[in-house]
C-alpha cells in the first residue's frame, strides 16, 4: 500500500507546509493573525488550513496518474507509458507548428 | 476609485516614458515600440490599416443614441459623416460620467485623451477600421504613459513605458481607449478591489451587486453591455472573457493560443492566457479579432502559425432564398448530458437554442461522449496552472504577500505542486489535446461547452454568446444566459460562422439593459451595499 498525505497528522503537515514556505522564502508571519479588512489577505491560520486542504488533495490525484500506453501487458504498463504523451507547454501551437492544421 | 487621467498627466507620463527611452536603460522602451519589436510595429500598424470593416445597415436606435450603436455601425456612421468620431467618443464620455458611479466599470479613465484622439480622426489624422471607436481596454494591458495596475496593490504606482501589443494594434487601426476596464485583481475573480470588495456590477443589474457580472474581465464586459465603450478586450486565463460575455449578453471571442499576442500583458499563467474582445455581438468581435491577430516578433508564441483567416467575413450572416444558412456545412457537438448542467428557465432556454440551431440549414448537432478520465484532467488537473502564477511573482511573495490582499491563497498553493508534478500536467495536457482532437472533435467540427476550463487547459478557441434571459425568481432578477461553442485549433472562423447564423435569425444580442437608478440623496435611493469576497472565496473561484 503506497503511502499518502492522508496519513499525515494536521501537525505533520502543518510543519511541512511551514517548511516549504520558508524554503521557497516566504515568511508566514508576515501575514496577520486576526482578519485584516482593508487587505483582504488571509491570516496565518485562514492560510495554513486551506494549503492543508489543498496538499491532502492535490498532489497526490496528479502523481498517481500516467498516460495509458495502450501496448504491452500490465506488469509492463509505467515503462510503455514513458513513451507517450511528452509534456507539451502550449498543446494547440504544437499542433501548427507539426503542420497538424492550418494546412 | 476611478482614476482620471487627464491629457496633461498623459503627456507628462508618456514624456518621461520617451525620455527614459532616450537615456537607452537596458529593458525600457522606446515611446514607438516594446523591447523587442522594434521597426516591425510600423508593418504591424501598416496591416491592420488595410483592414476593411464593412458598412453596415444601421439602425434608427442607433441613430438616435450613438451608445445604442455596435461597433460596426458606428464606424459605418463616422465612415459616412452621419456623426463625427467626437460625436461619438463624447456620447460614450457622458454616459460614463452619468452611470460609471454605479457600474463602476473603470479604474481609470483617459478622457481627454480620447476627445484628442477622436479629434485626429475628424481630421483625417487618425484612420483605420476603428476609426473613432471607443474602447475599454481592461487593465492588465501595458498602456503607455496611463498606470497599468492589473487591479493590484502590487502595480499600484506602474506607468508602463511601452504598449501592450494588443492594445497598440488597436490603438494603430484607429480605435480609441476611454478607460482601463476594472478586473478581479491580478485577473482572478470578479473585479473587486484588492480586498475583495466587489466594486463592477452586472450591467442588467445594477440595483443587485450580489449578481455574478463574470470576470475577471468585469470592467470591460460592464463597459460594453452598459453603453459606455463600443467593444473591449480583455484576457482569459480560466473563463474570463466567455463567462462575462454570457452573463452579460455580449459575443465573447477566446482565440486559440498564439492568435493574439500577450506581450504586455500582466501575466497570471503563462500557457493559459489569452487574449480577445468582449463585444456587441459577431460581427464586433470578429472585427476586433482580424485587427489583434496577427505574428509578433516579440512573442514567440504568435509565430510560425497559420495565417489568420478573413474573420469578418466569416461573421457576416449567408442567406439564400430569403433563409439564413451556414455558411458551410458544420457538426456542432453536443456532449451527453449537455442539458443536465442546467435547470428551471435556463435549461428551457438551452433547449429552445439547441432546437433553433438544429433549424438553420447547414447546422448539423450531433451527440458526443467525454472521454472517461475528462473529469479529472479537467477538474483537480486545473491545479497545474498554479506555479505558472506564482514563479513571476515569487520576489513579491518572498517581500510583502499582503499585496496580493484577497487573492494570495492561490499564489501560495503553486508553491506545493513540485515540478515533477507539473511536468505530469504537461503530459496530461498532451494526451487530453489527443483525446479532444482524434475523438470528440473527430466526430464534429465544433463543441458545444459545458465548461470554459477544458478549452482554456488546451489553448483552443470558444465563443460565448447570448441565447435568452432566465425569468426573474424570488431571489434574483432577469439575467442573461449564454452559450459557448468551442473550435479545433485556429479555427476561429468556423466558430464565428456559426454564431453569425444563429444571430442572424435571433435578437437576443440587440437587447440592451435599462438605465440603472443613480443613488440620489434627495430622493433617499441608495447604492446597494457591495458584498466582500473571503479568500477562500476567491482561491475557490480563481480563474
Amino acid at each position: 500500500m503506497p503511502v499518502s498525505a492522508a496519513d499525515l497528522t494536521t501537525e505533520e503537515l502543518t510543519a511541512f507546509i511551514e517548511a516549504r514556505l520558508v524554503v521557497s522564502g516566504f515568511d508566514l508571519a508576515k501575514l496577520p493573525t486576526t482578519f485584516d479588512p482593508a487587505t483582504g489577505v488571509p491570516t496565518r491560520e485562514s492560510l495554513l488550513a486551506s494549503l492543508r486542504a489543498f496538499v491532502l488533495a492535490t498532489p497526490a490525484a496528479l502523481n498517481t496518474w500516467r498516460p495509458p500506453a495502450g501496448y504491452g501487458p500490465a506488469r509492463d504498463r509505467d515503462r510503455y507509458a514513458q513513451q507517450v504523451a511528452p509534456p507539451l507547454e502550449y498543446p494547440s501551437i504544437v499542433e501548427a507548428w507539426t503542420g497538424k492544421v492550418g494546412r | 476609485m476611478v482614476t482620471t487621467v487627464n491629457r496633461r498627466t498623459f503627456l507628462v507620463a508618456s514624456a518621461g516614458a520617451g525620455a527614459v527611452a532616450l537615456t537607452g536603460l537596458p529593458g525600457e522602451a522606446s515611446a514607438a515600440s516594446s523591447p523587442a519589436t522594434g521597426l516591425s510595429r510600423k508593418a504591424m500598424a501598416a496591416a491592420v490599416r488595410r483592414i476593411k470593416v464593412p458598412l453596415v445597415t444601421v439602425r434608427p436606435e442607433a441613430v438616435a443614441d450613438l451608445t445604442e450603436a455596435t461597433l460596426a455601425e458606428a464606424a459605418t456612421l463616422v465612415r459616412r459623416g452621419t456623426c463625427t468620431a467626437v460625436e461619438l467618443v463624447q456620447a460614450h464620455l457622458d454616459r460614463t460620467d452619468r452611470f460609471d458611479g454605479v457600474y463602476q466599470a473603470y479604474n481609470a479613465r483617459t478622457q481627454d485623451a480620447a476627445l484628442a484622439a477622436a479629434r485626429a480622426v475628424d481630421r483625417g489624422r487618425r484612420t483605420g477600421p476603428l476609426a473613432g471607436i471607443p474602447l475599454t481596454i481592461k487593465d492588465n494591458f501595458f498602456t503607455r504613459g496611463v498606470p497599468t495596475t492589473a487591479n493590484s496593490t502590487i502595480f499600484a504606482d506602474f506607468v508602463p513605458g511601452y504598449d501592450a501589443t494588443a492594445y497598440a494594434r488597436l490603438d494603430a487601426a484607429g480605435g480609441v481607449m476611454v478607460g482601463k476596464g476594472q478586473m478581479g485583481p491580478l485577473a482572478t475573480t470578479r473585479a473587486t478591489r484588492p480586498n475583495g470588495e466587489v466594486t463592477t456590477v452586472n450591467a442588467w443589474t445594477p440595483q443587485n451587486p450580489e449578481v455574478d457580472p463574470g470576470g475577471s474581465s468585469t470592467g470591460p464586459a460592464t463597459s460594453v453591455a452598459g453603453r459606455l465603450a463600443c467593444s473591449s478586450i480583455g484576457t482569459q486565463t480560466g473563463g474570463s472573457i466567455i463567462l462575462p460575455a454570457n452573463r452579460q449578453n455580449l459575443t465573447g471571442l477566446k482565440p486559440t493560443m498564439g492568435r493574439v499576442s500577450l506581450h504586455g500583458v500582466v501575466p497570471l499563467t503563462y500557457t493559459r492566457d489569452h487574449v480577445g474582445p468582449l463585444a456587441r455581438d459577431v460581427l464586433d468581435a470578429a472585427v476586433m479579432l482580424q485587427v489583434l491577430a496577427g505574428a509578433d516578433p516579440a512573442d514567440p508564441r504568435t509565430q510560425g502559425l497559420p495565417a489568420p483567416t478573413d474573420y469578418i467575413t466569416a461573421a457576416l450572416p449567408v442567406r439564400r432564398g430569403g433563409r439564413t444558412r451556414l455558411r458551410r456545412r458544420t457538426r456542432i457537438g453536443v456532449p451527453a448530458g449537455y442539458l443536465d448542467g442546467f435547470t428551471g428557465d435556463e435549461a428551457r432556454l438551452q433547449r429552445a437554442f439547441l432546437a433553433e440551431l438544429d433549424a438553420i440549414p447547414g447546422a448539423v448537432l450531433v451527440d458526443v461522449g467525454y472521454p472517461d478520465d475528462w473529469d479529472l484532467l479537467t477538474g483537480t488537473f486545473n491545479a497545474v496552472r498554479l506555479p505558472e502564477r506564482t514563479e513571476p511573482f515569487l520576489p513579491v511573495l518572498q517581500q510583502d504577500p499582503t499585496a496580493f490582499g484577497v487573492s494570495l491563497t492561490s499564489w501560495v498553493q503553486g508553491l506545493f505542486l513540485s515540478g515533477d508534478e507539473w511536468i505530469t500536467g504537461q503530459r496530461a495536457k498532451h494526451h487530453l489535446l489527443r483525446e479532444v482532437l482524434d475523438s470528440v472533435l473527430g466526430r464534429c467540427d465544433v463543441l458545444l461547452q459545458t465548461s470554459v476550463v477544458p478549452f482554456d487547459i488546451l489553448g483552443l478557441p470558444e465563443i460565448g454568446f447570448p441565447v435568452g434571459f432566465a425569468a426573474a425568481t424570488a431571489t434574483r432578477p432577469e439575467t442573461p444566459v449564454g452559450a459557448v461553442l468551442g473550435g479545433a485549433p485556429y479555427e476561429e472562423g468556423r466558430l464565428l460562422e456559426v454564431v453569425a447564423a444563429y444571430q442572424d435569425v435571433t435578437d437576443w444580442h440587440l437587447r440592451r439593459p435599462a438605465d440603472p437608478v443613480r443613488p440620489d440623496a434627495s430622493l433617499r435611493t441608495r447604492a446597494a451595499a457591495r458584498p466582500v469576497l473571503t479568500a477562500d472565496e476567491v482561491a475557490r473561484t480563481s480563474a
